[in-house]
């Protein structure tokens, strides 16, 4: 298929240590002395981590330093795996009401062969903010009315498209209904635009395996001829294969239960986006197996039943029902923000380390590249933060964030304009 | 007869309305408190008597029958303060007409809006409820306390300053692009400033007209032939701002138009109490604290719109460092149950300490809005309006799990949650019901 | 005969005219029926006697006389009440089609611009018969109506109508009653929000008193005095902004009523409260202000208040306990107000919701008060309206249990004096009524003259 795996970062770095140092000898970089949290296994105060060129080499409690090695102190520092916000649109829209800066969106209810990947602006300033409060990776999502087009996961570093890119497509996204705005209406009915998309998806999935099943006889049967080519279906193509799942971005119960059916019935794979009333329906998410991301917490329920607190109790209630989740900023300029809606999720119950989790090791497992990142473990790509405190809080300051290895510039367009504005005050 | 009682019973009414509303004795024990003015108070009790903190120190003994709430463990600060929002109103702007000074937001105030408890969930007691940004002037500006469940009337903040809504920028430039099939003038920077001092100028000729027949009036030529001026409503209004009774509180973004407004302040003479948003406030601080005018800012919010592309994270922290007084509001229906959030991230950029950071959201709006001697900080002898949190109000952990006014509890999660929990155990009953039924 | 229909005595047209002209004409009396003449004690075995469609006289059978020439109807078994009126209602009004044209890109929509300043639109001069109304209303007892433009700030001037299906111009009882004022914005133009809507009327008020002291000083004066410009709004405006002719605020939520509330009490206005299904959250001020109540028997919570705003739960208890109680709650305050069928969802559920009302605590002799005395004073025609009383005009009707009762029907109807036959339905459960001395439901208009028992 189309995905580029990390090979070509690898051998991209692999290429560029070469040419820098002239000779093939690894480089080794060294963070010693901190308290490390690798997510996934108990803290290490104290400990080293050795990066070998882009990845861990090695994580522990006394692990020596190779020879040359680049050592970084990290005294009395946290050092935290890099945080991946699992949807976002950084790189895709600049400023909200400019329309010549946004590019999330395509026109069209059904867009699956555009790629977030495709439109990424590698200078937008809101990168370097994302990345200065310690973001190392994030899924870019298209949105459009319906299905909006395939998310990539980029890693926040990089001069050109391609080296940001860690896969071009992880997921087809599609856009339920939002919740009707005010405070009003029937919760449990199925609303009429739900139905709409659930028949215009069953129409494309049944038109996508008629597609498959022609161009495979003729295939095997050159005398058959091919289906016309069309770029939509040979999107679809890895959906119905089960090879690509359905980021569904979707919010109501009933909804939900109806995306769930959905999944059922067409043998797909599917992570859920959003799911405002995901706590009404625990038990169907559960027995589903499909993890969920959930949105920005900084909205209100629609619903005053709900109680003020629903959204911020929702990933509580989605830990203790045992279904796997991430967080997510749902945003350019405020994407720096992730981390606050995770510790917003534990302020109401959620365990700190659950929140922890649902921005590293989390979005990596749902994603399917817990390979790669989301946690300090040897073998997975070194994204890297040092802190001098707790990732999550806000009076935490991020020191070095490293990607892949490579330690990162943490200066940014705040910086950039008070720097230029404090001239006025000598 | 009737009349009689009619009548004894309008007076009894009228003096509970006049007299400041009682509110509850309440007593705080144990909690971590910060004043705000001064320093942390370590296992502290406040002591609420009349709705007045009546006392502030350790081991208070309860005043018999009072209620007592155990903070141990919690954080007690002063009622957090929304400097901007358009709250418990029904409706926000008079987008028709560019010029509606003549617009009062206590018209339209609506105690029964869900968002006053939204607010209450997160620490807010008070809030400055404006007009919209649509107009270059809009109306007059209104601060309540909210006390969820009492009436508008009881809600109203009757020591605050008198403020006037103006705006500048893309707003105004863009509101209503077509009135009466015609594009409403102003639609530039430049026609928003020249309509504004245009109705100033008009408000002096108003005000002189007034005194000239004022003083036809009394002297000894006065016929009845003359005919008093029309009062016209928003010249009024103009009239107070240029008589000093009413402050102005101008939407701007960029630093250009801020200094416009300013010098246009000066020009004519009236007086500003404070810029909204200002993004770029940290481009003019110097002309800020000069003048001793205050900014009511998003903390980080920015990007969304072409003025506010440089509206920087440290803009707060800066200006504050440079002597501005500085207010983090919210302008937002959600934003406003995090506003300690908002305020908490000018620790990380600009190196504010937790204390200056609570002061945006307390003791700063609170001398914004000119109500500085009644709330702000915990003292003793200001009201007992307080919001208390179950960690630090600046930590990314943080709830707020209760907020008094007066002496009376106006959120309490507890409280909250056993309701809920009472509610869904109904529900489950029900549900166990039917299908119980449904078995039969 | 199944079905419920009314049988108008249509050849008493010509008596109806008579009685207009105030000459003396034939008497009719109503015999042996329970009189609730709403002002003064219930009557058992009265009579009624009407004569150029007045009250001439009423009182017990033994002491009343019944005049020679009098037609006579046997009533037993029947209660005679006053007419109800209706404080507030469209009915029979037909809005006049806008003459403005619309917008041609108001905020990329087509809209119709619609200044909401119509004080000089007349209801009387838009009103459209209809037959089905004219039933539907003597079907719930009402015998007088007070008709209102309903659209724009300013909405219009209202006329009191005494119910029947044609001849508007003889039914008047008053025109105008009152202006009719209404928080709501104005399409297109200033105002576009509540505020401005204030502002508005504020402003309309002192330029009206302006204008009417300009006016006024020029008509003494005349020389010297720069002349006013003639301002047709603001002419109609005078007589209520200034001479103090009555204004009715239509009131929606809570904040509607303290919205006139202030401008009453601000402007010295002759002021009418209507609506106003939340009165009793705001039952202290309004017993201080004095100020007149018609309230609203529609129970669905206005879509800014807490009742609408709380979830659906909140919502229904609203609309079936909280709502209905709001009369009752005023009743225990000591206030006094009329009702009105105004805001109504739908007008068949009218006894329903009356019946709610008077579930809820409302003593049934206030409820027929808030129908008849009370509107009628409201509405400045207290001496004509609202009780049986002598000299007043003879809108009774005559129904077959106490008013409000779950099986009260309407037998009878005299509007101005004249009888409109009711079909009224046997009862399914007891043969009792069998007996009952009343005259049959006739296929046949019959003159009130030719009905001697």
């Amino acid at each position: 298929m189309k995905i580029k795996f990390l090979s070509v970062i690898l051998a991209l770095s692999m290429l560029s240590a070469v040419l820098s140092f002239g000779e093939e000898t690894p480089v080794y970089t060294v963070i010693k002395g901190g308290t490390i949290i690798p997510v996934v296994g108990e803290k290490i105060p104290d400990g080293t981590i050795v990066i070998k060129d882009t990845l861990i080499h090695a994580v522990g409690l006394d692990v020596p330093a190779p020879e040359g090695a680049v050592i970084f102190d990290a005294k009395g520092k946290y050092v935290y795996p890099g945080m991946i916000d699992s949807s976002c649109v950084l790189g895709l829209q600049e400023i909200s009401m400019v329309r010549s800066t946004v590019d999330y969106r395509e026109t069209g209810r059904f867009n699956p062969q555009v790629k977030a990947v495709e439109a990424i602006w590698p200078e937008s300033m809101h990168i370097p903010i994302a990345r200065s409060n310690g973001i190392t990776a994030v899924v870019l999502t298209p949105s459009g009315s319906f299905i909006g087009g395939q998310c990539g996961l980029i890693q926040l570093n990089g001069w050109i498209p391609n080296e940001m890119v860690v896969k071009e497509s992880l997921a087809m996204m599609v856009s339920f209904p939002p919740l009707p705005r005010g405070r009003r209406g029937d919760q449990d009915r199925e609303r009429p635009q739900t139905k709409k998309i659930l028949e215009e998806l069953k129409d494309i999935f049944e038109e996508a395996r008629f597609y498959q099943k022609r161009k495979k006889a003729s295939k095997e049967n050159p005398a058959l001829p091919p289906p016309d080519f069309d770029e939509k279906m040979e999107n679809m193509l890895p959906v119905i294969n089960g090879e690509l799942p359905l980021y569904i971005s979707v919010q109501s119960a009933a909804d939900i239960k109806a995306a769930i059916e959905l999944v059922k019935k067409e043998e797909i794979r599917a992570i859920f986006l959003g799911a405002h009333e995901a706590w009404k329906v625990a038990k169907e998410i559960k027995e589903s197996g499909i993890p969920l991301v959930f949105g920005s917490l900084y909205e209100l329920p629609v619903y005053w039943e709900d109680g003020y607190d629903a959204l911020y109790r929702n990933p509580r209630v989605m830990h203790e029902a045992g279904i796997l989740f991430a967080f997510s900023s749902e945003s350019a300029a405020s994407a720096k923000d992730l981390p606050y809606h995770a510790a917003k999720a534990a302020a109401f119950g959620l365990d700190k380390k659950e929140a922890l989790k649902g921005v590293t090791i989390n979005p990596a497992r749902i994603f399917g590249v817990e390979n790669l990142m989301g946690s300090l473990e040897k073998g997975k790509l070194a994204n890297i933060v040092i802190a001098d405190g707790d990732l999550l809080e806000f009076r935490t300051k991020i020191e070095k964030v490293f990607i892949a290895g490579k330690e990162t510039d943490i200066s940014t367009r705040y910086d950039e304009l008070l720097k230029k504005y404090k001239k006025r005050y000598k | 007869m009737c009349k009689y009682f009619r009548l004894g019973l309008g007076i009894i009414l009228l003096l509970l309305i006049s007299l400041p509303s009682p509110g509850r004795d309440l007593l705080l024990k144990n909690g971590t408190v910060l004043p705000v003015t001064r320093g942390t108070l370590n296992h502290c009790d406040i002591l609420i008597l009349n709705g007045i903190i009546a006392k502030i120190g350790p081991n208070i003994e309860p005043p018999e029958g009072i209620k007592v709430v155990d903070a141990s463990g919690k954080y007690i600060i002063p009622g957090i303060i929304d400097s901007h929002t358009h709250i418990a109103l029904t409706g926000t702007n008079e987008s028709s007409e560019p010029i509606t000074p003549e617009i009062d937001m206590r018209d339209v105030l609506n105690a029964d809006d869900p968002s006053i408890y939204t607010a209450l969930t997160g620490g807010v007691t008070m809030v400055h409820t404006m007009h919209g940004s649509a107009n270059p002037i809009g109306g007059e500006n209104i601060v309540l306390k909210l006390k969820w469940g009492k009436s508008s009337e009881e809600m109203i903040v009757h020591e605050a300053f008198r403020t006037l809504k103006f705006a500048l920028g893309e707003n105004p430039k863009q509101a209503n692009r077509m009135v009466m099939g015609e594009q409403r003038y102003p639609q530039s920077r430049m026609g928003v400033i020249a309509i504004i001092r245009r109705e100033f100028l008009k408000a002096k000729d108003y005000l002189k007209d007034w005194e000239r027949y004022n003083r036809l009036k009394t002297s000894k030529k006065f016929s009845s032939n003359i005919i008093p001026p029309r009062k016209d409503l928003g010249m009024e209004q103009l009239a107070d701002m240029l008589r000093g009774k009413m402050l102005a509180r101008c939407h701007t973004y960029r630093a250009d138009e801020t200094l416009e407004f300013l010098a246009l302040s000066k020009e004519i003479g009236f007086k500003i109490a404070c810029f909204e948003h200002v993004s770029e406030a940290f481009k003019i601080a110097k002309e800020l604290a000069e003048d001793k005018i205050g900014i009511s800012i998003f903390a980080d919010s920015w990007a969304y719109k072409m003025e506010a592309s440089e509206g920087i994270a440290y803009n707060a922290a800066f200006c504050i460092q440079k002597g501005v007084l500085v207010s983090i509001n919210s302008d937002s229906w959600e934003r406003i149950r995090r506003l300690f959030n908002e305020a908490a991230k000018s620790m990380k950029y600009g190196g504010l300490s937790e204390n200056e950071c609570l002061k945006l959201i307390t003791y700063n709006p609170a001398v914004q809005l000119g109500v500085d001697k009644i709330v702000g900080s915990l003292e003793e002898g200001k009201h007992g309006d307080i919001a208390v949190f179950n960690e630090h109000p600046m930590s990314a952990y943080t709830r707020c799990d209760m907020t008094i006014i007066e002496g009376d509890i106006y959120f309490d999660r507890n409280e909250y949650l056993k309701e809920r929990e009472e509610k869904t155990a109904t529900k489950d009953k029900e549900k166990k019901d039917k299908g119980d039924t449904n078995e039969d | 005969m199944k079905k419920q229909t009314i049988i108008i005595l249509i050849f008493l047209i010509p008596a109806f005219a008579v009685s207009l002209k105030a000459e003396t004409g034939p008497a009719f009396a109503i015999i042996k029926c329970r009189i609730h003449p709403v002002v003064g004690a219930v009557v058992e075995d009265g009579c009624i006697v009407l004569r150029d469609g007045l009250i001439e006289t009423l009182g017990p059978r033994t002491k009343v006389k019944v005049p020679a020439d009098a037609s006579v109807f046997d009533a037993s078994g029947l209660f005679a009440y006053p007419g109800l009126i209706d404080a507030l209602s469209s009915d029979f009004f037909s809005q006049p089609k806008e003459e403005s044209e619309p917008s041609p890109n108001a905020g990329g929509l087509q809209r119709r611009i619609d200044d909401g300043k119509h004080p000089g639109l007349s209801a009387f001069e838009n009103l459209k018969a209809s037959k089905n109304t004219v039933k539907q209303r003597y079907k719930d007892g009402f015998t007088s109506i007070l008709v209102a433009p309903q659209k724009g700030i300013f909405a219009g001037q209202s006329v009191l109508l005494n119910i029947y299906e044609k001849n508007f111009e003889q039914l008047v009882v008053k025109n105008p009653v009152a202006l009719h004022v209404s928080f709501i914005t104005a399409s297109g133009v200033y105002p576009s929000s509540v505020m401005g809507t204030m502002a508005l009327l504020r402003q309309s008020i002192l330029d009206a008193r302006h204008y009417s002291m300009h006016k006024s000083l020029y008509e003494k004066k005349g020389r010297n005095i720069k002349r006013p410009e003639y301002d047709p709004f603001l002419e109609k405006l005078v007589p209520y902004a200034v001479e103090g002719k009555r204004i009715f605020f239509n009131c929606q939520d809570l904040e509607d009523i303290k919205r006139a509330l202030r401008l009453i009490k601000e402007y010295n206005i002759n002021g009418v409260i209507c609506g106003a299904v939340e009165a009793w959250r705001v039952a202290g001020m309004l017993k201080e202000s004095g100020v007149p109540l018609i309230v609203s028997v529609g129970f669905t919570p206005p879509r800014t208040s807490k009742y609408a705003l709380q979830g659906e739960k909140m919502k229904e208890k609203a609309e079936k306990e909280i709502l209905p109680a709001n009369p009752a709650r005023l009743y225990k305050e000591g206030i006094s107000f009329a009702l009105t069928s105004y805001g109504l969802k739908k007008k068949s559920e009218l006894k329903k919701n009356v019946k709610l009302a008077i579930e809820a605590g409302l003593p049934k002799e206030e409820a027929i008060r808030a129908w008849t005395i009370h509107p009628a004073r409201y509405i400045g025609v207290e001496s004509v309206l609202g009780s049986i009383e002598p000299g007043k005009i003879a809108n009774i009707i005559l129904v077959t249990e106490e008013l409000f009762e779950k099986d009260c029907q309407i037998a009878r109807v005299y509007v101005d004096g004249i009888a409109i036959e009711m079909e009224v339905k046997p009862k399914k459960t007891s043969e009792k009524k069998e007996t009952k001395d009343r005259t049959p439901v006739r296929k046949q208009p019959v003159k009130e003259n030719n009905q001697n028992v």
